[in-house]
């Protein structure tokens, strides 16, 4: 029998929690882009793995100065910098100079999510604002899309870079299975739509993502693209392949579902999977870029807190009425 | 399967004393009777030091209208009136102490049957107040007066809480399979209270089928339906026990009887039976020691007012040292910070505990899952709560969306960012009251 | 080329002007006439809008003080020689500030007083006292978990081994801390050269309180026996000395068993 000397803990209710922690969440997304990691290195050469590791490092760097600088206790470990480091990393393409990746890292990390103040505070998704300010600043490195599988380092245009410049033609000899397995130019982990469905598919069945917001966003963009497909089939492309390339797959699996950056309730969600893809569609066919989902996603963030304000009004008005 | 529409969850069961037969805690020799062992006002002492008790007797007066009697849980001497005794409410608290003589003698007129069919309505609501029976699932409101509603509001509605939700917990599931015919009884005399036309419902979670299917033999040819409820916390909540059973659900502010239903735990029913056929007053209790600190866990019959240190000993001890001791159950009972708190009228559970998470939590900031939102049976917005709480802006939250929140624990289950939610809605309830007042 | 600049360059210029021009006149159609004295007033106070005085803010302290010429509403905050000043601004003698510092009576640390548990939960001590009685077995102490000094506008606390010290550089005794206490443990005190006081609150008897602290005060009375004045009385097994009968000889604190009497030397401008 033992004598119990150790002062007892106060704790108020409830004494016992889930499993669940931000550092499991965080963790089970990098595994769930280990698919994607390994078809990018696949596809494109070791120069892949450089671009993660080093974009991996800046990124948990970059927090761990700022949480030194704040004095506060070390987030940099909880696995969220690791993939904004990842995501980054899969969203450009695989030759980009290296220090390149490190500035898109400090500008994902530092000036997205620090200054807003740390995890939980940032409205819009770090990855992705890298991942603009790297576009916007150096267009020309960031379209330099690596042809997959070459022995040498020779650039061609992105499937969606063609369509745009040089219309429907162009891309006839891009076959559906190239596209879904990946073989085709484009950042590191756009490519292969397989491995994203893989590892949503992980975080699906763990319960870490909404579901229904990848689903309804990629489905509004098949449909804005398939109505004007059907209408003219020789100046638009087929929805298919909207869907196979570009960031769609990755943006709506990973960066859409971002829990920090997407509402958190049931319409809100709705009201933000479907103007994402609108957008999307919109920016692909009529607008300047050959790829719209970044600029979608980023454009849509800015209103997450006014949608989750929305539902949190529309909530207490719903409770007051019950009588 | 019925259940509640809204919200939560299923943390582990852990009933590992669910085969354990309720054995009886032989009385201790220094029983601690709180006098505070109920919702409202503490009883008033009208003993003195030095002056000799028998069981049964009335040792405290209740105070006000929702008050209740406290009794002497044996005969002995009363040797003190401590005014700083710990309370498993966390406070110091009055109590009356009492060395037990060992002789068990009643109170006179006390333990005898009572032919209690021809009592009327305001006899038998006499004798469950003299009796000094509180709820005991938790809340220790006083049953004389759940039991007598305001006139305008009708009650068609009777509902026997047997849902046992928290983990560890196994007291009322105990009783429901060992003593059914005197629950049933209980039953009755509480039905006979109200109009004849009176729907009663006995509502078991499905995870106990030998409770469902003892209680539904007996039950044959009453009136009463034993109806199985999907295992989820928070079942045995009252708010979401009357939403499942009867599909109807309380507005902002309503209680139980705005809309005809009243609900009752098995434990207090049972005691309502001794109450008014054996005019016992409530000095014992059923309770669940668990844990997996314990040595062996049992679900016991002790007498109140027993220290928890005395049962402990009983059961054989600690196997390791514990780092945390909860009266009741994990998700809503009170961590104690000494063995030396005695047990009271509301106490379901004693969990002895080593809960290693609990050295390394830390809060972290709201990463916005929602998760909190798609559990919370209330439909309330627990991480807005915390939020405006933590900035001091609790005058922002909607009063009566806060005194929803009935701190099931649900969302802080959840919440991946380990924040202490409950903690700081029950915080934020407290900065209200203290502007206002 | 030159038209591609200068209509953009004209445009821009002509809409900053007609914007301009409705500031100017706006901001004069809507200007509330305000006394100047309000605004001199609120130079002179510390800005800190800590609410002491009762008034919302600084500046409302100065219109209200203003309007009103009410010699006793004062700022608690501000030296004799600013209130002059102020009074000098309005022609009025305002009633004088007593100059106060915050005062903790309480030595308990976790080092002297006893600890009921390890408490983890919301680091506040209302919170706290929620949860359970408190962190010290005693109680009257100071839990020690900062409710008071998130309460302080002038960065004159912080908690040290688990009861909270007063930064005496820096409390200009507003007061705000003290109603935040949940154990109504501190309290404002008149500054004094040398100032005595019972860093004290429990009112348990000496063998009580010597249980559970070490530097409690007991109730002897050797402090009451010693005074030479007659300011010390122990009510409730608690002493209390009377700040306005002090002589600050100092006698108490020699015989006091317990160090519970505590000497500060406060610094008056």
């Amino acid at each position: 029998m033992e004598a119990q000397t150790r002062p007892l803990i106060v704790s108020y209710a409830p004494h016992i929690r889930t499993g669940d922690s931000i550092e499991k969440i965080m963790y089970t997304v990098v595994v769930a882009l280990v698919p994607s990691i390994i078809t990018s290195i696949y596809y494109f050469g070791l120069r892949a793995l450089s671009v993660l590791l080093v974009a991996v490092l800046s990124c948990v760097a970059s927090e761990f100065i700022v949480n030194k600088i704040r004095k506060k206790e070390l987030t940099c470990f909880n696995g969220s910098s690791v993939v904004t480091g990842i995501l980054l990393a899969l969203n450009v393409p695989a030759g980009l100079p290296l220090w390149m990746v490190v500035l898109g890292s400090v500008v994902a990390v530092i000036i997205t999510k620090e200054l807003f103040g740390g995890i939980g505070f940032n409205i819009f998704n770090p990855a992705l604002v890298g991942r603009v300010f790297l576009l916007i600043s150096f267009p020309v490195a960031m379209t330099a899309w690596p042809v997959p599988n070459a022995v040498d380092v020779i650039t061609a245009a992105s499937p969606l870079g063609i369509l745009k410049t040089e219309g429907v033609a162009a891309i006839a000899d891009i076959t559906f299975w190239k596209l879904f397995l990946g073989e085709i130019g484009g950042s590191m982990g756009e490519t292969s739509a397989l491995a994203i469905l893989i590892g949503a598919a992980l975080l699906a069945v763990r319960g870490y993502i909404f579901v229904k917001i990848p689903l309804i966003f990629i489905g509004t963009t098949f449909a804005f693209t398939g109505i004007f497909y059907l209408i003219d089939p020789s100046q638009y492309a087929s929805p298919v392949f909207h869907l196979l390339s570009g960031g769609l797959m990755i943006g709506a699996f990973f960066m859409a579902t971002d829990m920090v950056t997407s509402p958190m309730m049931v319409r809100g969600q709705i009201i933000f999977a479907f103007s994402c893809g609108l957008l999307t569609g919109i920016i692909r066919l009529f607008g300047g870029y050959p790829e719209g989902v970044s600029f979608a996603i980023l454009i849509m963030n800015a209103f997450v807190p006014l949608l989750d304000r929305w539902d949190l009004y529309s909530m207490t008005k719903r409770r007051e009425a019950i009588k | 399967m019925r259940t509640f529409k809204r919200g939560g969850i299923h943390p582990p069961e852990n009933k590992i004393t669910a085969d354990a037969q309720i054995e009886t805690l032989p009385t201790p020799d220094v029983l601690t009777v709180l006098l505070s062992q109920h919702l409202g006002k503490p009883a008033k002492p009208i003993v003195k030091k030095t002056e000799l008790v028998k069981k049964g007797q009335r040792i405290a007066e209740a105070d006000g209208f929702i008050s209740a009697h406290v009794h002497a849980p044996t005969s002995g001497k009363v040797t003190a009136i401590d005014q700083r005794s710990p309370s498993p409410g966390g406070q110091y608290s009055q109590a009356i102490v009492i060395e037990a003589d060992g002789q068990e003698e009643w109170a006179d007129g006390l333990n005898a049957d009572v032919d209690y069919a021809s009592l009327s309505r305001d006899e038998k609501l006499g004798k469950i107040q003299d009796a000094g029976i509180v709820g005991m699932g938790g809340a220790g409101f006083p049953a004389h007066v759940k039991l007598n509603p305001p006139k305008d509001k009708k009650i068609d509605t009777l509902i026997l809480n047997g849902a046992e939700c928290e983990p560890f917990l196994t007291p009322d599931y105990r009783l429901l399979i060992e003593e059914p015919e005197k629950i049933l009884k209980g039953l009755e005399i509480v039905a006979s209270l109200f109009d004849e036309d009176i729907k009663v419902y006995i509502g078991i979670e499905q995870n106990k089928p030998q409770a469902i299917r003892i209680m539904t033999e007996h039950s044959k040819g009453t009136p009463f339906e034993v109806v199985p409820l999907k295992t989820k916390y928070p079942q045995g909540s009252e708010k979401q026990l009357i939403n499942s059973l009867t599909g109807r659900t309380l507005s902002v502010g309503q209680l139980p009887f705005d809309v005809g239903c009243l609900v009752h735990n098995i434990a207090t029913i049972y005691a309502i039976y001794e109450a008014v056929a054996k005019n016992k007053p409530l000095i014992e209790r059923v309770l669940s020691v668990s844990g997996m600190s314990i040595q062996n866990a049992k679900n016991l019959r002790a007498t109140l007012g027993t220290r928890i240190t005395d049962i402990v000993d009983y059961c054989g001890g600690l196997k390791d040292e514990i780092n945390q001791l909860i009266v009741g159950g994990p998700m809503m009972g009170k961590s104690q910070y000494t063995l030396e708190v005695p047990i009271t009228k509301t106490t379901s559970g004693i969990l002895l505990i080593n809960n290693k998470e609990l050295d390394s939590l830390r809060e972290m900031a709201c990463i916005r899952c929602g998760k909190c939102i798609d559990v919370c049976p209330q439909g309330l917005q627990p991480w807005r709560f915390v939020d405006l709480a933590q900035n001091r802006r609790t005058d922002e939250i909607p009063v009566n969306m806060l005194n929803d929140c009935m701190e099931c624990g649900s969302c802080t289950f959840v919440c991946p960012a380990r924040r202490d939610i409950v903690h700081w809605i029950k915080y934020a309830k407290a900065m209200n009251a203290r502007r206002k007042g | 080329m030159l038209n591609s600049i200068l209509i953009p360059v004209i445009s821009l210029t002509i809409t900053a002007l007609v914007l301009g021009v409705s500031i100017v006149l706006v901001s004069k159609k809507f200007h509330v006439d305000e006394d100047p004295l309000i605004e001199a007033v609120t130079k002179l106070l510390p800005g800190a809008n800590c609410g002491a005085c009762g008034q919302p803010g600084c500046a409302q302290f100065a219109a209200t003080l203003v309007e009103t010429r009410d010699p006793d509403l004062t700022c608690p905050t501000i030296s004799a020689d600013v209130n002059e000043q102020i009074g000098a601004l309005l022609g009025m003698e305002l009633s004088a500030t007593k100059p106060v510092v915050c005062v903790v009576k309480c030595q308990g640390t976790n080092a002297v007083s006893k600890l009921t548990a390890d408490y983890h939960g919301i680091m506040d001590c209302w919170a706290a006292k929620q949860a359970f009685h408190g962190t010290k077995v005693c109680p009257y102490a100071c839990l020690g978990l900062g409710s008071c000094l998130s309460a302080c506008n002038y960065d004159a606390m912080r908690i040290v081994d688990g009861i909270v010290e007063i930064l005496e550089e820096n409390c200009v005794g507003c007061g705000l801390c003290v109603k935040e206490c949940p154990v109504s443990v501190l309290e404002l005190q008149e500054k004094k050269p040398d100032r005595y006081f019972v860093a004290c609150s429990s009112t348990d008897k000496g063998g009580a309180t010597r249980k559970y602290c070490e530097v409690g005060c007991i109730g002897c009375k050797k402090c009451e026996k010693a005074c030479p004045v007659e300011a010390i009385t122990v009510d409730n097994f608690c002493a209390v000395i009377d700040q306005s009968k002090c002589t600050s000889c100092g006698e108490c604190i020699e015989v006091c068993p317990t160090h519970s009497i505590v000497l500060t030397k406060d610094n008056i401008i």
